[in-house]
């Protein structure tokens, strides 16, 4: 029942005749309360999952209690954006301890001594998530380590006090870890040289990480070879030696962000086009990378599926030409502010035949004739865009009528023309 | 896939109001007093604090704290006044901490 908005206590009261009940998501429901949703679990005794993120507005002992009655069974809890102070992590560590996953983005008041008495009990936990307790320090991943040996999926985002040290117990304890969220944290090369013991590791988000650097990929693409999704987002120290160290060991990888990488150039994507798994590629405000570059990949991974390329100021039709030739899978693009024209375009929009999201903003070199006769080579294939406002009163009324038509749906906005980077 | 409808909604992590919009979203890549915040060009049912100066990453600042109207929790800050030319482009416009806001239902 997620975001019912309408859903309080009574009705939640309903759902007490049956007891098979073995899963109940009440997130974002702003009526439901603590003991609403105790009394709801006390009927019941087969409960294996609780959602309660963003709800209940307190958490009260009511509902804290009656979590003992279902310790068992429950595998599940997730209480995001809830305040937690310790005592509670203590009551739901000894209650639950067969807990698997535990949710707690968000949550003021979780502290290190917290998540330690709720740890030491529950040694089965794979998946903890603590995004934005920024009061967590090295202290907590040390009472992960020691406690919970199977854990495989780590979110720490906005965790300012976790560091290199805090990773290296996690490192030589933790040989499941599967996904690690360190966006965010003051994560840099040491940290990497931890993290690159864990072989297992197919996620790894450092988003906003601008310590790292090729040294630090260099690590990773030493030992990580499962690596399927990896976020660099605003890296800003890593260049193209970084890429190609990830291209020699990480040839697993699909997903990639290096958006506000700044120093990255056509080399750079050169050794990224040997990734022949890549599907998502995000390189937005890659200033220096043109169309070149965009060659090498669209001909090195045939699989791509969206690409974002938004603000890379110097690529132009010949990537846009590339891409037509080469990325028969390409679903989503955003090309706003490129140096594209309208041949380009009306190329790119008449051959690609999975394209159905194109963002187009600020298409500075293509004309009103332009767009018209590329949104029409489109042949209805198209179904979300987004385009300039402005575009709205000049592009022809048939035109306009023919997307409709055709079930896409524009997103017209009126943002300013201002160079970054 | 689900079809949007309407407006991408931040609501306040504590009481659900609504608070501001994704498309007016200007920067993502700034820090509050805990963690990571954005940068919105308009905000909505807040209250704003008085105004204080006070010395951020990026220089001098007087800014305002902005609450939550509903419930009055601290969401963020509302630059006033900038006193470097290159930080000019803040003023008026408002920080939202990310651990502050919450996706409404998308």
């Amino acid at each position: 029942m997620v975001g019912c908005l309408f859903i309080d206590d009574d009705g939640l009261q309903m759902l007490r005749a049956g007891n098979s009940l073995q899963s109940i998501d009440v997130s974002r429901c702003h009526h439901v309360t603590s003991q609403g949703l105790a009394l709801l679990i006390d009927s019941q005794r087969f409960i294996g999952k609780i959602n309660a993120g963003h709800s209940l507005h307190e958490i009260e002992t009511c509902f804290l209690s009656k979590l003992s009655t279902i310790g068992e069974t429950l595998t599940v809890l997730r209480l995001d954006g809830l305040e937690i102070f310790a005592s509670n992590l203590q009551t739901i560590g000894d209650s639950c301890k067969n807990l698997i996953e535990i949710g707690l983005s968000k949550c003021n008041g979780v502290t290190d001594d917290g998540i330690a008495s709720l740890v030491v009990n529950c040694s089965y936990l794979r998946t903890i998530d603590v995004t934005c307790c920024h009061l967590l320090t090295n202290d907590a991943l040390a009472a992960i380590a020691e406690n919970c040996r199977m854990v495989e999926c780590l979110r720490l985002e906005s965790c300012p006090f976790i560091n290199e040290k805090g990773l290296e117990r996690i490192g030589t304890l933790c040989s499941h870890l599967k996904e690690i969220d360190l966006t965010d944290c003051r994560i840099n090369d040491e940290a990497l040289q931890h993290l690159a013991s864990y072989s297992e590791l197919q996620i790894l988000k450092l988003g906003l990480c601008s310590s790292i650097s090729d040294k630090g990929l260099v690590y990773i693409g030493s030992n990580c070879g499962k690596l399927v999704d990896l976020d660099l987002y605003r890296c800003s120290a890593v260049t193209d030696e970084g890429l190609a160290a990830l291209a020699r060991g990480c040839k697993k990888i699909r997903m990639l962000n290096l958006c506000y990488c700044t120093q990255i150039t056509d080399a750079g994507l050169k050794h990224l086009s040997t990734l022949e798994e890549l599907t998502n590629l995000e390189l937005r405000c890659l200033v220096r990378i043109t169309g070149n570059g965009i060659t090498s990949i669209a001909v090195g991974c045939p699989s791509l599926i969206e690409l974002d390329l938004k603000r890379c100021y110097s690529v132009d039709d010949a990537g846009l030409w590339a891409l037509s030739r080469y990325s028969q899978n390409l679903r989503q693009l955003t090309i706003s502010y490129c140096q594209v024209t309208g041949l380009g375009l009306c190329h790119l929009l008449g051959s690609l035949r999975c394209l159905q999201d194109v963002k187009m903003v600020h298409l500075s070199w293509v004309s009103i004739e332009g767009f018209e006769m590329a949104l029409r080579a489109s042949c209805g294939r198209l179904k979300k865009l987004k385009l300039l406002g402005g575009l709205r009163s000049v592009l022809s009324p048939e035109l306009l009528q023919m997307l409709q038509a055709s079930g896409c749906r524009v997103r017209w906005v009126d943002k300013p023309l201002v160079y970054k980077g | 896939m689900a079809e949007l409808v309407g407006p991408r909604v931040y609501s306040c992590c504590h009481c659900r109001n609504h608070v501001c919009l994704h498309d007016d979203i200007i920067s993502k890549a700034f820090q509050g007093r805990n963690g990571r915040a954005f940068l919105f060009s308009h905000a909505m049912n807040i209250a704003v604090g008085p105004k204080e100066d006070r010395q951020l990453m990026t220089g001098l600042h007087t800014v305002a704290d902005i609450y939550c109207r509903d419930c009055r929790e601290v969401l963020g800050w509302k630059y006033e006044r900038a006193y470097e030319e290159s930080q000019r482009y803040k003023e008026g416009k408002f920080i939202f901490e990310k651990a502050k806001i919450v996706k409404e239902n998308w």
